[in-house]
């Protein structure tokens, strides 16, 4: 270390010093001089070094130190004039050390891509019309005359796309790497004819602006419902708070696009399908089940307007800190339960039980949404790769692709109550493929792993309900809401007990 | 030339067909093929993505690998200079392939991303390329390439799907597998991330192979089985093909269906002599001790 080494120096040149009767300035300037000294070696070996390669920078570092080592001790020696180089010299010797460990494990692991490979990639995002990639692509190629033929035709296809400013851009790279053909007259013509052009883009520009708020956004009526405002985003499109103006009634109204998710030749067929399960739910009128008033479309999007609810669903309650209260959880599994039991005397499968499916209302009701809809979305092809909602909530049958029951609705019921009371979910993976495995193969970690308050009959209770076979399962929803009642009077019975002790 | 091709005949004679059929139940084709006799190379790709972006994939795909395929072969360009990382378990042409299905694996994603209307854009992809010497087979995707050799039938290709991985770690049947709504679920495509593995298997070829290459327009309604008794039934492509795409329509073919079908004749192997056999031994020997010592380093 300079540092240290000057320490010795200094001790040795303030004897002579004394001796000789001579001093030692530092001259207030000094500070300044050595800030400075630090930046300018600072910014100068950080561009340096990459060009010049290992052994190179290494050559350059040794040289750029030993001359400020030396600087120093002459400087002190020969004038008497103090400047401090430790915090220099270090300021080089960590840029160097970083630059060197930068280039042993970074380049090692992040390939650089070649010449060879910007120039293939460059050619083939031109080809197709991807001019803006290609740039940048063959703004990596060496500065030779085969490089500037291609970055020459990119230029000239920007100019027949209209696109003056990047046609330039394109041009002046080109002069700039030492020019090519008759790259400066194009320039200055551009420069001239971009002058010209400056308002007629703007308009361009305002209309394509204005088209584009033609979108959902804009909408202010679908079907016969005027839309008031947004309410949320569905699964598959955005649920809107509406009116009816006929009878004047406040109903949500939920949309989809089913041209995003399905081939356009089944849109059809699963529209028609869509219509069939909403009539069968809509028959479905029990106080914890949404109404559904009126299903339609309206271009490409179909609808579904239902009773206007004020509340949230459970998405809020799923995660730790936001819990519900034990006991409000029983209450509302409970009526959950009940809801899918009527439901399901009545042959109608909910299929897609998770959070954002319930309704907690204001007033402490529970409301449950979508019925059906599962079923027809589910079975019908989605565009490859495309999978619907989240596969958190199936159950094993349904990954298999088996026949479903209304056992499947318990299984998911018991996710969603797992869920509500620990913050957690029951079944994790680290891609789909993990999570479906977990789901099919793996029994979920005890509910008391998460928080060790939750009473052991519930464990059992969710043992149950997750069970991998469906006929472990409870025999029906409704046995479910029996025993989870059961369970909450249980706990009202004990908190009147102690109360009335104290 | 690789050694090998020396010792065998190479009076190599490949006859080739390809067909396919939009189906019954959509209004486009996303699927792709392209022949390329003059070269070896046959290339199936089933492209998924709104309105026309699921044919625009396939098409791309199967363009760039043949462009860059042939641009290489003439070259005799070497395997450092191709797109990516060398494998060096591969020969070089089973690196050209590799480059080539990289390359337009990063044109799809760029264009997916890029541009609105192709956004989610995708295609599986499966490459056969034939010599006298060596075939190889690749593949991203659930698209598929059969071999049927001494009236037995084998997948050159591993199905990238869900289902696919899920029968494969024993969690599910065949059977269920067939079933499941996410069959066509796909775990690899082209397009869907900037950097993309295909399975590349390469083997040596024998008198009167056939290889089937196909999109899932196929596979969905003809099983493993019924394309070796059919293959076994007919043998010249031009009519397998044609077989199999009627089998195909009459059983609803609710998707688009794509078929190549190639007949290797001509290849004759010498029966005997005892140094050309120790000759393969030690290649063999050799190839195997580079894999597992790639194993070792990796």
């Amino acid at each position: 270390m300079p540092g240290v080494v000057s320490e010795t120096q200094l001790n040795a040149q303030l004897l002579d010093n004394m001796i000789n009767s001579g001093t030692i300035s530092r001259p207030s300037i000094m500070p300044y001089l050595e800030i400075i000294l630090i930046l300018v070696i600072g910014i100068a070996v950080t561009f340096f070094f990459p060009i010049k390669g290992r052994i190179g920078s290494t050559v350059l570092v040794s040289g750029i130190f030993l001359l400020i080592l030396s600087t120093e001790l002459i400087l002190l020696i020969a004038m008497g004039i103090w400047l401090k180089t430790a915090y220099i010299a270090g300021c080089l010797v960590s840029v160097y050390l970083a630059l060197v460990l930068k280039d042993l494990f970074i380049s090692e692991v992040f390939r650089k891509e070649s010449p060879e490979e910007a120039r293939l990639l460059g050619i083939n995002y031109q080809g197709k019309g991807l001019l803006d990639q290609a740039f940048k692509k063959f703004q990596r190629l060496p500065h030779d005359n085969g490089s500037k033929e291609l970055i020459y035709s990119l230029g000239l296809e920007y100019e027949n796309k209209n696109r003056i400013d990047k046609a330039l851009e394109v041009y002046e790279y080109i002069a700039g790497i030492g020019g090519y053909q008759d790259i400066e007259e194009r320039i200055a013509r551009l420069k001239k004819s971009e002058k010209s052009s400056v308002t007629g883009s703007l308009q361009t520009f305002d209309g394509a602006g204005k088209a584009s708020d033609s979108g959902d956004r804009g909408r202010t009526w679908i079907g016969r419902y005027e839309i008031l405002g947004i309410l949320g985003k569905g699964s598959m499109g955005l649920v809107y708070k509406a009116q009816d103006p006929k009878i004047n009634r406040l109903v949500a109204i939920k949309t989809m696009r089913f041209s995003d998710e399905f081939e356009e030749d089944l849109i059809h067929e699963i529209k028609e399908r869509f219509f069939r399960e909403a009539e069968i739910a809509g028959q479905l009128s029990h106080p914890s089940i949404v109404t559904i008033h009126d299903v339609g479309d309206d271009g490409d999007l179909t609808y579904m307007a239902m009773e206007f609810l004020e509340g949230e669903d459970l998405d809020k309650f799923i995660s730790k800190g936001n819990l519900l209260s034990f006991r409000r959880v029983l209450d509302v599994i409970f009526k959950i339960a009940e809801a899918l039991d009527f439901a399901h005397k009545a042959s109608v499968i909910h299929r897609d039980i998770k959070p954002a499916n319930v309704m907690l209302l204001k007033n402490g009701n529970v409301k449950v949404t979508d019925f059906g809809i599962a079923k027809a979305i589910s079975s019908s092809r989605t565009k490859t790769g495309v999978i619907l909602g989240t596969p958190n909530y199936m159950s094993p049958e349904q990954i298999m692709g088996q026949k479903i029951d209304p056992r499947s609705d318990i299984f998911s019921l018991g996710v969603l109550f797992y869920q509500l009371i620990t913050g957690e979910l029951p079944f994790h993976g680290d891609n789909l493929s993990g999570l479906l495995y977990q789901i099919t193969q793996i029994k979920h970690p005890s509910p008391r792993s998460h928080n060790p308050k939750i009473p052991g009959i519930c464990e059992q209770i969710l043992d149950k309900a997750m069970a991998k076979d469906p006929n472990k399962r409870f025999r029906s929803a409704g046995e479910m809401a029996r025993v989870i009642n059961a369970l909450g009077q249980r706990i009202d019975q004990i908190r009147i007990e102690k109360s009335s002790i104290k | 030339m690789n050694p090998v091709g020396l010792w065998i005949g190479v009076n190599l004679q490949v006859k080739s067909s390809g067909i396919t059929d939009v189906g019954l139940k959509r209004d486009g084709n996303e699927d792709s093929f392209s022949i390329e006799d003059s070269l070896g190379i046959y290339i199936v790709a089933d492209g998924m993505g709104g309105h026309l972006a699921g044919e625009i994939a396939s098409k791309i795909s199967v363009e760039i690998i043949n462009k860059v395929f042939r641009k290489w072969v003439e070259k005799d360009v070497s395997e450092e200079d191709i797109f990516g990382e060398p494998d060096s378990s591969l020969s070089r042409k089973g690196n050209y392939i590799l480059g080539g299905i990289r390359l337009a694996n990063r044109v799809i994603y760029e264009l997916a991303l890029e541009k609105k209307e192709y956004h989610g854009m995708g295609t599986t992809i499966v490459v056969l390329l034939v010599s006298p010497s060596l075939v190889i087979a690749a593949n991203v995707g659930d698209s598929r390439i059969y071999l049927i050799r001494d009236g037995e039938i084998e997948r050159l290709s591993k199905d990238h799907s869900i289902v696919a991985e899920q029968v494969e770690m024993g969690m599910m049947t065949e059977e269920d597998a067939e079933n499941s709504p996410l069959r066509h679920v796909l775990t690899r495509n082209l397009g869907s991330s900037e950097e993309v593995t295909p399975d590349i298997f390469e083997i040596e070829p024998a008198d009167n192979d056939c290889f089937i290459l196909c999109s899932d327009g196929l596979t969905d309604l003809v099983n493993d089985q019924e394309l070796l008794d059919m293959t076994k039934k007919e043998s010249d492509p031009d009519a397998l093909c044609k077989n199999l795409i009627n089998v195909v329509l009459r059983r609803g073919a609710h998707d688009n269906a794509t078929i190549i079908s190639v007949l290797l004749t001509g290849i004759e192997r010498p029966k005997s002599g005892i140094f050309k056999k120790v000759g393969f031994l030690i290649e063999d020997i050799i190839i195997r001790l580079q894999k597992s010592f790639k194993k070792i380093i990796q």
